[in-house]
């Protein structure tokens, strides 16, 4: 992900030295590094970001963009417990559940005023607000609650269940296991919980109408707002010791204890940061689609999920966010078409990608950004290099290929071309 | 099994400072018993080590060396016995707080972070004290002590390559690297030299004297040419017991070990057969 810090040094070197030439070409290696594909790609990400929701057809379209952008945030989740952590959890539909049910929860309070229960209990016949709704009342604990109830689960389970050591499969089965367990206290809980039909029918959205076009955008900016800010953040997690960190528990967890690690205590870190997110686009996805039910909890759409991440590439948040949006996307646009047909497609899109693509879309993406200095020199750039060698010849013939830019030539050898 | 609790051990002690007289105890074994599955592994070792001594431990395949570096690591648990470093006992504590007392091992196959760069995999191993806050925190540069193992290991022009394109060789030297960068006090390794060039082995035997002028080291090796170039006591273990301890020449003249590592040659068995040859056993009356 990151580069080594050398360009900054490079630059100030070749400024004095020549005017014109040297100042576009110092701002042209700084532009195209290797990292260039990636930049490219977020700036046309962020730029169809901001014009999609004046060109979708805001009753329809921009709303399931919404919900695609809802599943990328549970989405770079499950790319940080599992392309980074390797903790296949296939049951994030608990926690987007949590998230969901306290934002529905607020949501029915509210329709229903002071004093009054919401109107699916009154037809189940309960009369009295159960006490683990009362403080839902609270827009403040319903919020609070999207973010801390999914910590304090996934904190619990991280503890009991990574110190026994749980992994791999059973680690995923587990997971899956507690959705379901989820899923079917909901259902069994018809007057408390609204059974199969879930929370539904609410007037709006913290005063935005959620009917309305304006309404559909934004709810559309708020969404695509969080799941910037949290791609971001992740990124920084991703790069800090604790994200380099994650990647030694992957691939050697035991190892890892032997550096004075203790992995259980990092591992329900990352799985409780993959809730969370989950959570929070749980949360947002109420508004988005007026729902909340088990069905979208439950074991199908977690796995579903898992997918989608596999698609874009697990390795990389990018990849998960791209993979959530695309998958949703082709399955939306499928089934208008062919409503049977997607189940296969989507069956072989993962085994096609597990098989060819392992690193997914984001996969072919680093392939670009591989070739990347092979451009670069056809468009005559040095590639920006590591820091020259404090010794001579390395004793090892392995930097080889690597040629050593010191400061100040590659600013004169550009004044030649 | 036994079981030490481990929130009562915990506040007892830090270890004893760096700076103690050498020749004090620093490692002690008692009366260890390893079984696995009726198996006895290991069946009563006393083992001591003292500080700042290069400790080298020898033995037949399945003397029980490995499994006795498991147990001080706590990666094994032992059926009976006592394993106290600095006066702690380390039986039933588990692996990374070990780590932390300032015990710290390598594995017969070097296990290092390919996915991470040699630099990233050093800085890990220098950062494991850092409070989990501070973690993420994303790493500035290179810390002194990192820079310094950098140096000493000699892959300084290697540190932003990933160690997955390291050789084998490297590899073993960025495990005791990392070791190094861990700064533990008692340094287990086992069989660093296995598989190295014959110039590499030169150079890690160059770097264990080093490493053991300040600090405590145990090391397992089968490669007797190695052990005579640069063991100063050696312990032989064999079936899971200690056989005998001594210089490299004792060792050697002791009509006991002459007989396990013969013994063994006359069934064919590889190693034995190999290490009694490189022992120069074969000479021997």
């Amino acid at each position: 992900m990151q580069s080594a810090p050398v360009t900054a040094t490079e630059e100030p070197t070749a400024a004095p030295e020549s005017g014109t030439a040297a100042a576009r070409s110092g701002w042209r290696a700084r532009l195209v590094t290797p990292q260039l594909p990636w930049r490219i790609v977020f700036v046309v990400v962020i730029a169809v970001g901001v014009i999609a929701p004046y060109v979708l057809d805001p009753a329809f379209r921009l709303p399931l963009f919404t919900k695609y952008l809802c599943y990328a945030i549970v989405g770079i989740g499950i790319g940080l417990a599992w392309g980074h952590g390797g903790m296949l959890t296939l049951g994030q539909g608990l926690f987007v559940g949590l998230g969901g049910y306290s934002m529905g929860m607020y949501l029915k309070l509210h329709d229903a005023g002071p004093g009054h229960v919401p109107d699916f209990m009154d037809w189940s016949g309960v009369e009295k607000l159960p006490a683990f709704w009362e403080p839902f009342r609270s827009p403040v604990v319903a919020i609070a609650a999207v973010i801390i109830l999914p910590i304090v689960v996934a904190t619990l389970l991280g503890l009991l269940v990574f110190r026994q050591r749980v992994r791999g499969a059973y680690f995923a089965i587990l997971t899956q296991a507690l959705a379901a367990a989820f899923v079917i206290l909901l259902i069994g809980q018809q007057g408390y919980t609204g059974g199969t039909n879930g929370l539904t029918n609410f007037s709006g959205f913290f005063g935005i109408d959620t009917y309305a076009d304006q309404g559909h955008r934004t709810l559309y900016f708020i969404t695509a707002g969080v799941l910037l800010v949290i791609f971001l953040l992740l990124r920084l997690v991703v790069a800090s010791r604790f994200g380099r960190l994650l990647l030694a528990i992957r691939d050697g967890e035991d190892r890892v204890r032997f550096l004075g690690y203790d992995p259980t205590v990092i591992k329900t870190i990352a799985f409780a940061i993959s809730a969370v997110t989950a959570s929070v686009g749980g949360a947002l996805i109420v508004p988005v689609v007026g729902i909340v039910n088990p069905g979208m909890l439950d074991i199908v759409p977690s796995i579903e999920l898992v997918i989608a991440v596999a698609v874009g590439g697990r390795y990389s948040l990018a990849g998960a966010v791209i993979g959530a949006v695309v998958v949703n996307w082709a399955r939306s646009t499928f089934s208008e078409d062919y409503p049977s047909a997607w189940t296969y497609f989507q069956g072989a899109l993962f085994i096609g990608v597990i098989a060819f693509l392992p690193r997914g879309l984001a996969g072919l993406l680093k392939q670009l950004r591989d070739g990347g200095p092979a451009l670069m020199k056809k468009l005559g750039i040095k590639p920006p290099s590591r820091p020259a060698p404090p010794t001579a010849p390395p004793a090892v013939a392995l930097a080889g290929d690597q040629t050593v830019v010191v400061p100040g030539q590659g600013a004169s050898r550009q004044e030649a071309v | 099994m036994p079981t030490s609790d481990e929130t009562s051990t915990e506040t007892t002690t830090i270890p004893a400072q760096r700076t103690a007289e050498t020749g004090e105890t620093l490692l002690e074994v008692r009366g260890l018993r390893v079984v696995f599955d009726g198996f006895v592994a290991i069946g009563g070792i006393d083992f001591t080590v003292s500080r700042g001594e290069l400790r080298f431990l020898i033995g037949p395949n399945g003397a029980g060396k490995t499994t006795l570096v498991d147990v001080i690591t706590g990666m094994t648990k032992p059926a009976a016995g006592s394993v106290r470093f600095a006066g702690t006992e380390l039986v039933g504590r588990r692996e990374y707080r070990i780590v932390k007392l300032g015990i710290g091992r390598t594995f017969q196959t070097a296990t290092v972070f390919e996915d991470l760069t040699v630099l990233e995999n050093l800085d890990l191993a220098a950062s494991f004290r850092m409070p989990v806050p501070k973690l993420f925190l994303r790493r500035r540069g290179v810390s002194d002590p990192v820079a310094q193992v950098l140096e000493t290991t000699q892959l300084a022009e290697l540190a932003d390559r990933k160690a997955g394109i390291l050789s084998h060789g490297q590899r073993q030297w960025l495990e005791i690297g990392m070791l190094l960068a861990q700064d533990p006090q008692l340094l287990l390794l086992d069989e660093p030299v296995a598989g190295m060039t014959k110039d590499e082995r030169e150079r890690t035997g160059v770097l264990l004297q080093q490493i053991a002028e300040e600090r405590t080291v145990v090391v397992i090796e089968h490669d007797m040419e190695f052990l005579r170039r640069f063991a100063s006591v050696v312990t032989v273990l064999h079936e899971g017991k200690v056989l005998t301890e001594g210089t490299v020449a004792e060792v050697q003249a002791d009509p006991r070990v002459q007989e396990v590592y013969l013994g063994r040659k006359k069934e064919d068995d590889e190693s034995g057969g190999a290490a009694a040859a490189a022992l120069g056993l074969e000479a021997a009356p």
